[in-house]
């Protein structure tokens, strides 16, 4: 009925959505990042499940390294808790 | 292969980058810095002049495609990135070459940094790229690339208000530019090419069985980017704060690119979406609304770079409203008014920036009595103040006369003593920070012997001078520049 | 219910959620660093409507039954002609911009967040109604 392949697309997608609202409710900063860098790193799998390996490599660098990378050093910082 | 040959559009695009890169690179070692700078600037004023005329394309993928009536498949070519360089382009490159220029040369009087003349480099570019760009994927990139130099010129300035009016900006720009990003993925999914021409000989073919939704959306956005890089409505706040945050000097060049990247843009936007029905009649909304607040705004400040810039936002409206009423006579009209308008404030701008250099404060309540301090500069700044309110001998009283005949002869006589209101409007707030820089008592911020000995630097007070007299020079022999905007507006084929 | 042909669809979907949740926080949000998120949940939703716009089901370069142990497509003589390739392929010029758009995005977040360390350490707090408290001079 569902290929193992769309299934796993479903929940990236699921992971992406979830991740990112979560990342918004949170107090806590540096748990903000990690769930955005977790986002990220699911919309790479979704680059690449939708043909499209090089932008996945790209945004798996980029958006689920990098950029949780930089916005940790704000974390740091800054202030750890949200007030 | 002759040497003319070699001076390709993309050389106005490329050159500046590069001098960009190896400017940053160079940042730390002033002596080597001034020399560059020199010379990257002498070659940016001549390269407007010696590059061709011509369509100037490079890149693009194949696709497949029946052709007509046929079932033969045949292998054809979308185009990638195609560069137009022709009159209105050249002129409006070389303003601006000369703008930053300006802003360089005066910068350098207090500090030399490289890096700051890299941002100006990259501003050249970015907006270069704009101007000429025939294709979406270009002005996209580079519209980017412009809010990061816009924004790094205003951090430059070191103060903490800079750097909330630079993070705004960058946020404002962001969601702006995701939203242009977002339109142009609606029309590329629906019409598979990127390229503004083909583009729209396809909307037009479709045009005749009917509007569709999808097309409607994506002018939505790309609308909704546009209004953010012109400086309208609802984004005329956070554009007249950059300009007031930045120093003066480098301000007189970035109204320039708003203004002619208003009129670059408008022209992209047209050539797509000139079948919908309200197109016409939302750009006129929103321009009618920027004209009357950014004066109204103006009249009421107390700090003249907030009231220059305030000024530069409601003739950037006059220019909308020249091109929202979209007859011939008025599209060319508003145009020739964006090259004129784009030098008159441009004078007012560097005597701000002369003001500046004497008093460190451009608070109009603390200022006062620099009219006998600053040699001629008040006398300029009086004829900028006659440019920018459009009276006769100067060019502006021709662009904005032939703006309020098409607004007459299209059937809006309202709009006729709206823009003569605003006009007045414009004159009396800028005579309010004339007398309040000049003639009025008040010199509480400097002691009597500072203001003996405060010296100003000739740089910018030849500047205006130069400005001025292309202007008074370009009033009296309107038609030299008004038949090749003409000629412009005929060859877009839609107006 | 067809799954397997719902797979495009709901990638825009997707993506359109992703927009209007960074959209929500670009607006609402109190904490700048949330708004800054906010403007990475944006271009990623995007990014992610440009490509899945392009998305086409490859059937095969080769298909199955040619296929024997040790060949590549490189070499393999059955490889369809172009034309036809290029009807089942993916559609590569999303790509170009999308790698471009991430790339610009996330230099103007480097920048960003350094203004951000700034202001904290000027004003001692990252929530937007204490930095941007309008006050007219």
């Amino acid at each position: 009925m569902i290929s193992g392949f769309v299934l796993m697309g479903y929940i990236f997608m699921f992971c992406a959505l979830f991740g990112s609202v979560l990342a918004l409710i949170q107090r806590d900063l540096m748990k903000a990042v990690i769930l955005i860098g977790l986002e990220g790193l699911a919309v790479a799998f979704l680059y690449q499940m939708l043909r499209a390996p090089d932008v996945g490599i790209t945004q798996a660098i980029l958006g689920a390294a990098l950029l949780p990378g930089i916005f940790a050093i704000t974390v740091y910082k800054t202030r750890r808790e949200e007030e | 292969m002759n040497v003319e040959d070699l001076f390709v559009p993309a050389l106005l695009v490329a050159f500046p980058l590069i001098a960009a890169i190896c400017l940053n690179f160079i940042h730390g070692r002033d002596r080597a810095v001034k020399g560059f700078a020199i010379l990257c600037i002498i070659i940016v004023l001549l390269l407007p002049w010696i590059t061709q005329y011509g369509v100037y394309l490079f890149g693009g993928h194949p696709y497949v495609d029946n052709l007509e009536g046929t079932n033969i498949m045949l292998s054809k070519l979308n185009l990638a990135i195609v560069y137009n360089y022709g009159v209105i382009q050249k002129l409006f490159i070389a303003l601006m070459a000369l703008l930053a220029s300006a802003a360089i040369v005066i910068h350098f009087l207090e500090k030399t940094s490289g890096v700051y003349a890299a941002m100006i480099m990259l501003g050249i570019a970015s907006a270069s790229a704009v101007i000429m760009a025939d294709d979406v994927f270009n002005i996209f990139v580079f519209l980017e690339i412009l809010t990061i130099s816009q924004a790094a010129l205003v951090i430059a300035v070191g103060s903490v208000r800079a750097y909330k009016t630079a993070l705004k900006y960058l946020i404002l720009g962001g969601v702006a530019g995701s939203s242009i990003l977002l339109g142009i993925a609606i029309l590329l999914g629906k019409y598979g090419m990127l390229n503004v021409s083909d583009l729209h000989r396809v909307i037009s073919l479709e045009a005749e069985t009917g509007i569709s939704q999808a097309l409607i959306v994506a002018c939505a956005l790309i609308f909704l980017g546009w209004l953010f890089e012109s400086g309208m409505v609802p984004f005329h706040i956070i554009k007249s704060d950059v300009y007031s945050k930045a120093r003066p000097s480098v301000a007189a060049f970035m109204q320039t690119q708003t203004k002619f990247i208003l009129v670059a843009l408008w022209v992209i936007i047209l050539r797509l979406f000139y079948g919908i029905p309200t197109f016409h009649a939302l750009v006129l909304g929103v321009a009618i609304l920027s004209m009357v607040f950014g004066v109204i705004m103006a009249l009421k400040q107390t700090e003249f770079t907030r009231l220059l810039a305030y000024v530069a936002v409601a003739q950037a409206g006059l220019v909308g409203v020249g091109l929202g009423i979209a007859t011939r006579a008025s599209v060319s009209a508003s145009i020739f008014h964006a090259i004129n308008d784009a030098m008159a404030m441009a004078i007012l701008f560097l005597s701000a920036s002369v003001v500046l250099q004497i008093t460190n404060t451009m608070n109009m309540r603390k200022t006062g009595g620099l009219l006998w301090k600053t040699g001629l500069v008040p006398l300029w700044s009086m004829l900028g103040i006659f440019a920018v309110s459009g009276m006769p001998p100067f060019n502006t009283y021709q662009s904005e006369f032939r703006i309020i005949y098409a607004a007459s002869e299209a059937g809006y006589p309202e709009l006729t003593v709206l823009i003569i209101l605003t006009s007045i409007a414009t004159f009396v707030a800028l005579m309010k920070g004339f007398y309040s820089l000049y003639l009025k008592e008040g010199q509480n911020y400097l002691k009597e012997e500072e203001m003996a000995k405060a010296t100003y630097s000739e740089r910018a007070e030849y500047l205006m001078i130069v400005l001025l007299a292309i202007c008074i020079g370009v009033g009296f022999f309107p038609q030299s520049v008004l038949q090749h905007v003409q000629e412009f507006v005929i060859s877009l084929g839609v107006i | 219910m067809n799954f397997d042909a719902l797979f495009q669809p709901l990638c825009f979907l997707t993506a359109a959620l992703l927009v209007v949740i960074g959209l929500y926080a670009v607006i609402f949000m109190d904490n700048l660093l949330k708004k800054i998120i906010g403007v990475t949940l944006i271009s990623d939703g995007v990014n992610l409507v440009l490509i899945t716009s392009g998305f086409n089901k490859i059937v095969a370069i080769i298909s199955p039954d040619m296929f024997e142990d040790g060949v590549t497509s490189a070499t393999f003589e059955g490889l369809q002609e172009f034309p036809e390739f290029a009807t089942q392929a993916a559609f590569p010029l999303p790509s170009a911009l999308v790698l471009t758009s991430i790339v610009i995005s996330v230099s103007i977040f480097a920048i960003m967040l350094a203004l951000a360390i700034r202001l904290y350490q000027h004003y001692g707090s990252m929530s937007c109604s204490t930095i941007f408290k309008e006050v007219e001079e």
